[in-house]
């Protein structure tokens, strides 16, 4: 600070300052900076000057406000030196500048005489007593250059109405506590403000007169004149007396001699200079949104405020019908498309010209920047420019979203200049915004960019501690004067936004925004600062639509399924169940059709048993070398998550047979498998204790895992890898025999022999492991159909889902194996061949499980969907309520079938004795049985006779019309679209429905009305609008279950 | 290795455990006090309760807590200490406890194990795993690091293609898949089972060590 | 958070826990993973992949140490470590110098700028004797 040496000669100092403040006169293009300290310095001349007295104090007062404190030392150093009164004093431009300066200033009673030197300047209007920032403070006097009396009238008021606009949205006092506020208003020693009536509408002239007579003569004695743009009808004058109010406004002829003067009591004499709120929020470069017209809800940009005629220069994208202009512009008639607005588009001078139509470019009279000028629209840089009035746009609580500012942000653009844009975020903080310990930033004022930790916040005002060690413990700032500030590397949580809810780590800070890699997509996000949080926690944005969740297997419209890898707003990302390659696929929610959410498990190469959350390893194919827990299992593939996998967030889908199951260190399995580190142990302990081989054994005992997880009657044993396993017995007397594992005790094991129906017991480096021929245990694994004294007890036609349990998994051992079961769903027993017919799970999978059928056909049959047509039978006969459905086996193929609800299809289907009703829709079947958006109306839906369907069969392929609908499921359809074609028979997994459209008449496949026909009288996103032909009733219902009837 | 002959120095579990030290760590004499500060590779002693149950109890009891401890923690990954790469040695197998009702022991084992942890600021080398027009990821053992396109120098830009990268505009530098880079972390989110990184090559010396043609 | 108590390593502030811990180069790393795995190996028959049987950080971490190793000799690696805390480096500094290995007194600096905060390695002097360590380290890679 240069200034301080020289404050230490005094006599030095005057010579300069005097010269300073001359020049001052002339330039009121001072910077800001400097101004400051020439102001404080003339402060402290000023109390110098008035002795030290009361004045001087309450000036201390405000200073301290100014939070540099160099500056305060610098004030601090100005009172010591002078404390002899000796320097002459120096109110030689002073005393004008106390004219118009704020209220406080003027108390300086004792130098009124000086008045008379000044000449320079003297301001007219409320707006231009705050100027700047630095105004605000109110603690500086301003220097306005002395005005040519010729210049441009229009000029003046342009910049008065401009610095009017700009400062009207700062406050007073932003950086004053409350107390030291106080000491600012007025007392009775200060100058008295009187109300005086003047010509309506010409408050401002009178008031720029008032100051005109000032400059002219030297001997009015009133201090300044107010106009306020609010009040018509009057002005104020401040004045020690009302004489002297009198006697300047004498001759002038928009008061009339007449007019009452009034004095403002001392109390609201603040409250005439004070802001209203209002116009806070209506400041030039403030956000608004457009209440009315085709911008309705359109972000708006203020450009000028016209707060006398109310209105507000905005700027805005236009939405501009190019097409529609150039008709009209060319006169022609534009048809008037009402519900039309066109979309947001930034207007483009070339692409306007390319249909003829005129652009002017014109120089604004008032701003003068240049303008496109389209039929009396206004453009620049593509946006619009348009004036409002302040009612048809709404100002508070805009929240502009990022993609609305990204869009008004030119390139280039300093998004952290853009003060506006912070001010209407800042108004839309909540309460508690700052909180103990948050580290802030300074974005206003002289300690911008001042990093701090909050120490203490007391309502608006919060106490930080500055990161500067060298400034006073804490500082006080206005909340608005502070934003929450991050650095790279911050872990953050999203409070409010778009956003809101996604956390994730800053990578870059752009100002108050915060650049963020969420943690769980991996992408940038791009934040407020204001809006996060610092926090540890972990978590996307939004992870679920509906029912489904992120990581979710799902089972899609097309019987398809996959892993949702990604919630976006109204889709998901889902990672297909496709092995071979990735495949993604963007999915709305309607498209999903329910949630697979059962426990099965799957066999590794070595089968080995892998269940949710075990570790394995992909050993070939695309995904090989990839490990990790695997998440979901279904029909064999598996969903492994690898979360060095960068890709589909992390999920690798992969055939179960590609893999194998690997030690590690995963939960879920503690307790078991003790050996299976024996490797690793072995290469901890010394090379000679070779007691134990691990090196025999299987990584991991997963058979003995499983058993512990299902109780199955093995709990106690087990313990070891080995157990359960079946292997070969490689030397000693019982060499080449081979058996399953029963018991591990130390180097012996016991295993029971195959082929002798005995338990020996052997050495356990005498038996290799056979995973080849491997038939683990059957009973532990199938436990839920074969363990469960509940489910034999049934009918016997549940026996039927047994195989459904494992549909793509373990085709083989199911029934094929296990006497058990194959007796149980024989398809020959008598007693259910009647519920056969009704059973619709027997059309597609019966064949399957005619013993001696290749075991892996019926399982992945034709359609995937047929595993699950057998749903209707099952609720039929279980009959259970759909929750325990869920309960007791989560598997899919147990459907939310409202069993109340008598009229659903299925029940109707199973009555004995009504063949004809039962055939379905291949593609629908399962999904509508599950999806539970559809609901009881969107059960299994059936062929009926007469609907118009499409054969997807070789050679037979095209319209056709059912005409019967056999007992099996499968139905005798005419061929050509109006049925005069063979008859020929076919699946129902060959069929399709053709859906009906507009006008067309309908059969009705399910819900309360099957059967019913009637005509499609509208559809309504996937609702139809239908005209029963019995009734004439009028039935909204899903076009799911809607067929076309053939003509 | 001759240095597998050397002496245990320490309370070994099995020589085999001790010969790792003997191997890497015992030779300097500064290195014997046990170090001050470190780096993202440590060797450092833990403790754990370890609970075993009674079939277990007889000669082996020790291999078999030692089994269960290298199972239960080799390869996890704690918020406090990083991944835990490999156990090296037990240190000592404190009194048993029984617990009541259940019959299992537990055991407090001192281990000593090599454990993996990144620090903000630290600077390492990494293998760049995947670029796409955000920025790169690169992996340091197992520790994912993220560079974002704002932390990656101004003059690189991506290139999409077949093999997308980072490249200077005159062609000198790039990063692609199997770069190799050195990098600065600036931020790291660890939780029970991975540790994420953000790091910077936006300073000097950091970057490209070495491209994909020169790495094999 | 106050961001004043965060770790960071660039000013040797790292968490308590580590205090007490040892700090390893990646070389010296590399021989104790190579060890272990080397005795997996002996141990897994050969029937079971030895990879199966170490967990994924491990290998990773293997991998990682291998490729970013700059001595493979445990007598090399064993001199590095001699060699650096002859120069009083803390053992976090030890292991970033002995892992990226700088060329020059200036990389070193700004790679660990510890160096220069503890008043160890000052002016020109402390460069001098950076810039020795730095030769010193690479006559140990030259004769490996």
């Amino acid at each position: 600070m240069a200034r301080r040496g020289r404050d230490d000669d005094d006599d030095e100092v005057e010579e300069e300052e005097d010269e300073e403040e001359a020049y001052d006169l002339y330039d009121d293009e001072e910077e800001d900076e400097e101004d400051d300290y020439e102001e404080e310095a003339r402060r402290g001349k000023a109390s110098r000057g008035k002795g030290g007295g009361g004045g001087g104090g309450r000036k201390r007062s405000r200073e301290d406000n100014f939070i540099d404190d160099s500056a305060i030392e610098d004030d601090d150093e100005d009172d010591d030196d002078d404390g002899g009164g000796a320097r002459p004093k120096k109110k030689g431009g002073g005393g004008v500048r106390g004219f118009f300066d704020e209220e406080a200033q003027v108390d300086e009673d004792e130098e009124e005489e000086d008045d008379g030197e000044g000449e320079d300047d003297f301001i007219n209007d409320a707006g231009a007593d705050i100027p700047d920032e630095d105004a605000v403070r109110g603690s500086r006097r301003h220097s306005i250059p002395m005005r040519d009396e010729e210049e441009d009238i229009d000029e003046i008021e342009r910049q008065v109405r401009e610095r009017y606009a700009r400062s009207s949205h700062i406050e007073y006092g932003e950086e004053a506590a409350e107390v030291e506020q106080q000491a600012l208003l007025p007392s009775v020693k200060d100058p008295k403000l009187w109300m005086v009536k003047c010509a309506i509408g010409h408050e401002r002239e009178t008031a720029i007169c008032l100051m005109q007579k000032f400059i002219d003569r030297s001997d009015l004695q009133i201090k300044s004149v107010v106009a306020l743009d609010h009040l018509k009808n009057y002005i104020y004058v401040e004045a020690e007396k009302e004489a002297h109010v009198k006697e300047a406004c004498k001759g002038l002829r928009n008061i009339y001699a007449s007019a009452k003067i009034t004095l403002v009591p001392i109390k609201e004499m603040a409250d005439v200079l004070s802001v209203e709120s209002k116009s806070v929020d209506l400041s030039r470069d403030s956000w608004v949104r457009m209440k009315l017209g085709i911008y309705k809800g359109d972000l708006a940009k203020v450009v000028d405020v016209d707060n006398v005629r109310q209105r507000v220069d905005v700027k805005l994208i236009p939405r501009i019908d190019l097409q529609a202009l150039a008709s009209k512009l060319e006169g022609r008639e534009v048809v008037k498309k009402k519900a039309f607005v066109p979309p947001p588009r930034f207007f483009n001078i070339d692409e306007a010209r390319e249909m003829h139509i005129r652009v002017e470019r014109r120089r604004d009279k008032e701003s003068g920047e240049y303008f496109e000028w389209v039929d009396n629209l206004k453009f620049k840089d593509g946006f619009l420019y348009k004036s409002v009035s302040t009612k048809s746009i709404h100002t508070n609580n805009i929240q502009p979203t990022f993609d609305e500012l990204e869009k008004f942000r030119k390139p280039g653009d300093d998004m952290n200049g853009d003060m506006a844009s912070l001010s209407t975020l800042f108004a839309n903080r909540k309460k508690g915004h700052f909180m103990k310990g948050d580290a802030v930033i300074v974005i206003k004022g002289d300690l911008k960019n001042l990093e701090g930790w909050v120490e203490k916040v007391e309502d608006e005002t919060v106490h930080i501690r500055p990161k500067i060690s060298d400034l006073p413990k804490t500082l006080a700032f206005n909340e608005k004067e502070l934003c929450k500030y991050f650095k790279p590397g911050d872990h953050v949580k999203v409070i409010s936004g778009v956003q809101e809810g996604a956390t994730g780590m800053v990578v870059k800070v752009e100002g108050h925004v915060l650049i963020i890699l969420s943690d769980t997509t991996k992408e940038h996000i791009r934040v407020f600062a204001d809006h996060v949080v610092e926090s540890s926690e972990i978590t996307t944005g939004i992870t679920r639509i509906g029912d489904y969740e992120l990581h979710d297997l799902v089972l899609l419209d097309n019987l398809s399924f996959g892993v949702i890898i990604r919630v976006e707003t109204e889709a998901f990302q889902v990672l297909k169940g496709v092995p071979d390659r990735p495949e993604v696929v963007l999915v709305k929610l309607r498209e999903i059709k329910n949630k697979i959410d059962r426990r099965t498990s799957a066999k590794d190469r070595s089968n080995n048993i892998i269940s949710a959350k075990d570790v394995v390893r992909v050993v070939e194919g695309a995904s090989r070398g990839k490990q990790g827990p695997v998440e979901h299992i279904h029909k064999g593939i598996l969903f492994i998550y690898d979360r060095h996998h960068l890709e589909h967030a992390g999920f690798i889908c992969a055939k179960a047979q590609s893999c194998l199951l690997v030690g590690g260190s995963n939960g879920g399995r503690q307790g078991n498998g003790m050996d299976s580190a024996d490797a690793r142990l072995g290469a901890l302990r010394s090379p000679a204790s070779i007691l134990q081989s691990p090196g025999r054994l299987p990584p991991r005992g997963p058979q003995m895992n499983y058993g512990g997880r299902y109780g199955g009657g093995r709990g106690g044993r087990g313990y070891d890898a080995l157990v359960g396993k079946c292997i070969k017995i490689k030397s000693g007397p019982y060499k080449g025999y081979r058996g399953r594992v029963k018991e591990v005790t130390g180097a012996l094991v016991r295993v029971e022999l195959d082929s002798l129906m005995k338990i020996v017991t052997v050495k356990r480096d005498d038996i290799a492991d056979t995973p080849t021929v491997a038939t683990p245990f059957r009973e532990p694994r199938y436990s839920l159909g074969g363990e469960t004294p509940m489910h034999p007890s049934r009918t016997p036609h549940h026996a039927y889902q047994t195989p459904m349990r494992d549909p793509g998994a373990t085709p083989i051992h199911d029934g094929m194996r296990t006497p058990m079961r194959s007796r149980a769903w024989a398809p020959m027993s008598p007693p259910r061949d009647n519920w056969e017919d009704g059973n619709p799970a027997t059309w597609s999978s019966s064949p399957a499980y005619q013993p001696g059928t290749p075991p892996a056909r019926p399982y992945e049959a034709p359609t995937p969907g047929s595993g699950w047509a057998n749903t209707p039978g099952v609720s039929f006969n279980d009959a259970p309520t759909p929750r325990e459905n869920y309960a007791n086996a989560p598997s899919p193929y147990v459907p939310s079938t409202p069993v109340g609800q008598p009229m659903t299809p299925n029940s109707a289907s199973y009555l004995p004795g009504t063949p004809g009703g039962q055939p379905m829709t291949p593609g629908n079947v399962g999904m509508d049985i599950m999806s539970p958006i559809i609901g009881g109306e969107g059960e299994a839906t059936w062929l009926l006779p007469d609907v118009l369907v499409n054969v997807l069969r070789g050679g037979d392929d095209g319209p056709g019309v059912v005409r019967e609908v056999l007992g099996d499921g499968s139905c005798r359809v005419a061929l050509g679209s109006s049925g005069n074609g063979d008859m020929v028979t076919v699946l129902p997994t060959e069929l399709e429905v053709i859906r009906p459209k507009k006008s067309d008449r309908i059969k009705i496949l399910n819900g309360n009305f099957r059967g019913y026909t009637g005509k499609l009288i509208g559809i309504d996103g996937s609702d139809g609008i239908v005209k029963l032909d019995d009734t004439y009733e009028v039935k909204i219902l899903d076009m799911v279950i809607l067929a076309k009837l053939a003509t | 290795m001759d240095s597998l002959s050397q002496p245990p120095s320490k309370r070994p579990l099995s020589s085999s455990a001790t010969d790792f030290r003997e191997v890497s760590l015992a030779s300097p004499p500064a290195a014997d006090d046990e170090g001050e500060r470190s780096k993202m590779f440590f060797h450092i002693v833990l403790e754990r309760n370890m609970q075993l149950h009674p079939r277990h109890f007889g000669p082996h009891l020790r291999d078999k807590l030692v089994s269960k401890l290298i199972k239960d923690v080799e390869g996890t990954c704690s918020g406090r200490h990083g991944f835990v790469v490999a156990i090296t040695g037990v240190e000592d197998v404190g009194k048993g406890l029984i617990r009541e009702g259940t019959g299992y022991v537990t055991f407090p084992v001192k281990y000593q194990c090599v454990v993996f942890r990144p620090f903000k600021g630290e600077i390492l080398e990494a293998v760049v795993t995947m670029v796409n027009k955000m920025g790169f990821f690169a992996e340091a053992g197992p520790v994912q690091i993220f560079v974002s396109n704002h932390l990656i120098p101004d003059d690189m830009e991506f290139q999409s293609g077949d093999v997308p990268n980072y490249t200077t505009s005159d062609g000198s530098v790039k990063i692609q898949k199997e770069s190799e880079v050195r990098l600065k972390i600036i931020g790291t989110r660890v939780d029970a089972t991975e540790i994420f990184c953000i790091g910077t090559i936006k300073d000097d010396f950091l970057g490209v060590i070495s491209d994909p043609g020169a790495a094999v | 958070m106050s961001g004043e108590e965060e770790e960071n390593a660039a000013e040797l502030k790292i968490g308590e826990e580590f205090l007490k811990a040892k700090c390893l180069m990646n070389c010296e790393v590399a021989i104790i993973l190579d060890h272990k795995f080397e005795q997996i190996q002996q141990h897994a028959s050969s029937e079971s992949d030895p990879s199966s049987q170490v967990s994924q950080v491990f290998e990773k971490s293997m991998q990682y140490v291998k490729r970013f190793s700059r001595y493979k000799n445990p007598d090399a690696v064993r001199q590095v470590r001699e060699t650096l805390s002859r120069y009083g480096l803390a053992e976090f500094e030890l292991c970033t110098l002995g892992n990226l290995c700088p060329d020059t007194s200036g990389e070193a600096a700004a790679l660990v700028p510890s160096l220069k905060s503890a008043g160890r390695f000052v002016g020109d002097a402390g460069n001098d004797r950076i810039d020795k360590m730095l030769n010193d380290l690479s006559l140990i890679k030259k004769f490996e």
